[in-house]
């Protein structure tokens, strides 16, 4: 597939400026790097480039500066330093016995194509990941060496986020969060004997000891020394995860159990589903089907609810049956139409975690009730300014002038919200 | 009939003068005609004023003020205000001004805290547009580098569909500081020269620099990291809706990269594995598991010791079900010949993060117990007798559990085998599941404290208290449990001086 340097389209005309080579190494390591679901510039400290040498800001909130057809926002350039691999992960298209073209690039290369790209307003920063070259030490100390050049010699201030190298020593994770705005390490695999089975050489426990590692980091770089001063910087966006969905038989219990684990054992800002997607070139042992982009969504979604809403594992996944949760709607509105009894909702008087469960209301439109309904009783019209639709929520709630009646026991309540899977095609 | 002429499209400056004056002197909303000067937004000015409304556009005087004054309007409202004046609709001067005039004579003083109210509730809306529009010029202005000039100078084109560019330009300020560049729009054009903004008459499409080079480099990288069998377009066109493809380098590539993805995911899918890998041998699987997720052990010696081949096959361990959720296995700390082995309950949150037994606050207490005690450490193996954190989770937090007799019993095995390596002439049990740990029965704590008794190969074990129960306690109490497990370390040391005295 990387022969197709450029899609073919008769749109774009021929220009010889850039080097094919560098054309070549570009396809190559943006295509490794395209299963890392994650690309959010968000979380940094703010800095701008109003007192320095450079070009670079971070303003909180990323910016998604493209959007591939796939859906998945392009805010960082992100890609591999080398895809040359070591290691044999049977997931990984990069693994050491893949028939993928091979590519490296010169850091300085790097660092050139992350400037030019950055000045043109094309991205927020980079994203950079590496194959294990010789040993975890010299990997990590390249990709830190780009990292470092960005921001000392060329005084870089957009974002960095900088993959870690599992068993790579502590010396270099502390020298990566001094430059980095995020670090992170995929788990993969939620169930420790399917890694196991799949990545034999990666030591089970490297992945968690790295992730601890950064933690007690970012502890120490939040406290203040003894004698007051601040501590060095160090990943002021925290550190991340990915987690492959439907390589194994693993069901989503055990997923969000292995989230929940790692959001209260290492303070992670965030766990990424990546649905296990067919790869050019893969083991014969993995499912050849496409990837299962619905069970994904639904894992973001109890995500979410666990992490804003107050929900827990088991809550969540009670919704569904067997351990998954329900392909068909989503996992509140599962959850509500099993609990019932627990509806409807006086929009009027219910506190907010109870607002809070309501199918259909989100954060920021029970913020909205409640300082709404200081000054007036709230109709069921006043609902749909403040929070978009009443249509996911009238059967749970009641209101000044609402009530849902038997729509709430209606056998047939499940099968409205079902949605016809229709995709619509652009062209 | 009152006339407001502002001066720009966006005029947020003109709007506030002129409200103020107004509101003071309770002009009703509807005696207001707002218009802008200036010809770029004729449309907005045209619409906003009826026709028979032309004819009374000298009454440009502003009124006097009543007695009264009208009440200060909040930031927030001025922050709403900013961006709803930079949206195209021709009525936002109007219903700005309208909600100010019901909160200050309409007898509605909450209204502008009110987002249930159809003026304010369309207000949200025009402002949220707005806010919109900003991010994804934020996003979607691509510079062009000039050819030839010196230094570098860089320059875009972009249509936006509200008057967003003032709104704008603060932001790329801030990132491009050090950078020469211009954005130039229909209406207005921005300059920045590393020390000054400078606004401009607006331009046309075509009139800045050509194809930058760069753009073939950014086309290979939006094909590349496409994933085909992901395809979700409308999740694309959602977020960057057709309306901006005109002025993106990268969009002529979308529709092919539609049409083809289907073969191109199907042709992964359908690729069989090639028998035989062309790039390089795979290595050995080193860390082997068996089906219970039980180490392999490895055969090789090396060269660590009988301790050392234990530690790296319980490092593997997964044979309970919390070993899944654990960092690690926490292995015992300490030298080979040690006399006195200290056994603990299990692993907790801070010894998970560091791999150390004994590093969070009981470890603290037992640590310093040993020093007030002159016991060197040299001299001490601690260890736990289960070795992987058992917590549940409440919030964000990890919350220690108690392990259960399953987990005692399956790590019972490497606590004595980790003994039988080290040889110590003492162990000293800290707490129940230490205690039921080496003795293979519950153990009553309070009840069997201080007390020596002998294993069959001659090794004197002493149960104590746990340190972390001292913790739990307060006052007097917790100096209690201190003293015991105080006096409990002093009757393990003096065995073991006795153990290793010449009879």
């Amino acid at each position: 597939m990387n022969s197709n340097l450029l899609m073919q389209s008769s749109a774009v005309p021929a220009v010889q400026a850039v080097p094919v080579k560098m054309m070549r190494k570009l396809s190559i390591l943006a295509d490794a790097a395209k299963y890392d679901a994650s690309c959010a510039s968000s979380g940094a400290a703010r800095r701008d480039s109003l007192d320095g040498t450079g070009v670079g800001s971070t303003e909180g909130m990323g910016i998604c500066h493209s959007y591939a057809p796939d859906g998945r926002c392009i805010s960082l350039l992100k890609v591999l330093l080398t895809n040359f691999c070591t290691f044999d992960c049977l997931y990984c298209v990069n693994r050491v016995s893949s028939n993928v073209p091979r590519a490296r690039f010169e850091i300085d290369e790097l660092v050139n194509l992350v400037l030019a790209f950055y000045k043109r307003n094309y991205i927020e920063g980079l994203f950079l990941s590496s194959g294990i070259i010789r040993d975890p030490d010299y990997t990590m100390e390249q990709i830190i060496e780009v990292a470092r050049r960005l921001r000392e010699v060329h005084d870089f201030r957009g974002y960095i986020h900088l993959k870690t190298i599992p068993e790579a020593s502590p010396e270099l994770l502390q020298a990566a969060g001094r430059y980095a705005d995020r670090l992170s390490i995929n788990i993969e695999l939620a169930r420790r004997s399917s890694l196991a089975a799949l990545a034999p050489q990666k030591e089970v426990g490297g992945i968690r000891r790295s992730m601890a590692a950064i933690k007690e980091r970012l502890d120490e770089s939040r406290d203040r020394s003894h004698r007051g001063r601040k501590m060095p910087h160090f990943s002021a966006s925290g550190q991340s995860t990915q987690m492959i969905v439907g390589a194994d038989k693993a069901d989503d219990r055990e997923l969000l159990d292995c989230s929940q684990s790692l959001y209260a054992g290492y303070q992670l800002k965030r766990v990424y589903y990546s649905a296990f997607s067919p790869i050019p070139d893969a083991s014969a042992s993995l499912p050849p089907s496409p990837p299962n982009l619905n069970r994904e969504h639904r894992l973001y979604q109890a995500d979410w609810l666990m992490r804003f809403y107050g929900f827990d594992v088991g809550e969540v996944v009670a919704g569904g049956k067997d351990g998954m949760l329900d392909p068909a709607i989503d996992p509140k509105l599962a959850w509500a139409l099993k609990h019932r009894e627990q509806f409807p909702v006086d929009i009027n008087r219910a506190p907010r975690e109870v607002l809070l469960r309501v199918p259909g209301l989100g954060v920021t439109g029970v913020e909205r009730i409640l300082v709404n309904r200081r000054s007036q009783r709230l109709r069921l019209q006043d609902l749909g300014r403040l929070c978009g639709s009443v249509k996911r929520l009238k059967a749970f709630v009641v209101t000044r002038d609402w009530t849902p009646g038997n729509l709430l026991d209606a056998e047939s309540l499940r099968r409205g919200f079902v949605q016809k899977d229709a995709q619509l095609s652009l062209f | 009939m009152f006339t407001v002429s502002l001066s720009r499209p966006d005029d947020i400056d003109g709007w506030r003068d002129a409200a103020r004056a107004h509101l003071a002197a309770a002009t009703a909303p509807e005696n207001i005609v707002w218009q802008v000067a200036s010809a770029s937004d004729a449309g907005a000015a045209v619409a906003a004023a009826p026709s028979a409304d032309l004819f009374a556009a000298d009454h440009t005087v502003l009124p006097p003020p009543v007695a009264t004054q009208a009440p200060p309007v909040p930031r927030s409202f001025l922050d709403l205000a900013e961006r709803v004046i930079c949206h195209s609709d021709p009525t936002r001067f109007a219903l700005l001004y309208r909600v100010l005039f019901r909160r200050a004579w309409g007898g509605e003083p909450d209204v502008l805290r009110q987002a249930a109210d159809t003026d304010m509730h369309t207000l949200h809306l025009l402002g949220k547009c707005v806010a919109r529009e900003r991010h994804k010029m934020h996003a979607f202005v691509r510079f062009r580098q000039s050819d030839g000039v010196d230094p570098e100078h860089f320059y875009a084109w972009f249509e936006p569909e509200h008057h967003t560019l003032r709104l704008s330009v603060p932001f790329f300020v801030r990132r491009f500081a050090n950078m020469r560049w211009s954005i130039v729009t229909p209406a207005e054009s921005a300059h920045w020269d590393t020390r000054q903004l400078v606004f401009g008459p607006g331009g046309r499409k075509g009139a800045g620099p050509g194809e930058d080079a760069m753009e073939d480099l950014w086309r290979v990288y939006f094909a590349n990291i496409f994933n085909p069998a992901r395809l979700m377009v409308d999740a694309m066109t959602s977020e960057m809706p057709v309306k901006y493809w005109k002025n993106l380098p990268e969009a002529p590539l979308i529709q092919q990269l539609v049409l083809d993805a289907g073969a191109r995911a199907s042709a992964m899918v359908d690729a069989e594995a090639l028998a035989e890998p062309r790039f390089a041998a795979v290595a050995e699987h080193p860390h082997a598991v068996d089906a219970r997720g039980i180490p392999v052990v490895q055969k090789a010696a090396d060269g660590m010791g009988s301790l050392g081949a234990l530690h790296a096959q319980t490092r593997a361990c997964l044979a309970c079900p919390h070993a899944h959720k654990a960092t690690q296995t926490v292995n015992g700390e300490g030298r080979v010949g040690a006399s006195l082995v200290i056994v603990g309950e299990q692993a907790g949150d801070v010894e998970d993060l560091s791999g150390r037994p004994f590093a969070g606050p009981a470890g603290e207490v037992l640590r310093g117990l040993l020093k007030d005690a002159d016991i060197d450490t040299q001299d001490v193996f601690l260890t736990n007798a289960v070795r992987h954190f058992h917590y549940e989770v409440r919030g964000k937090r990890r919350l220690h559990k108690l392990p259960d007799k399953d987990m005692v019993d399956r790590c019972r095995q490497h606590l004595f085998q980790e003994i039988k390596a080290v040889g110590p002439q003492v162990v000293l049990l800290l707490g129940a599941t230490a205690g039921r740990a080496l003795r293979g029965r519950a153990v009553r704590v309070t009840e069997e404290r201080g007390v020596v008794s002998t294993t069959s190969s001659g090794v004197k074990v002493v149960q104590s208290i746990h340190p972390a129960a001292v913790l739990r306690a307060d006052g007097e109490k917790a100096a209690s449990l201190k003293r015991d497990l105080q006096s409990d370390i002093a009757l393990a040391w003096r065995c073991v001086n006795a153990a290793v005295a010449p009879s």
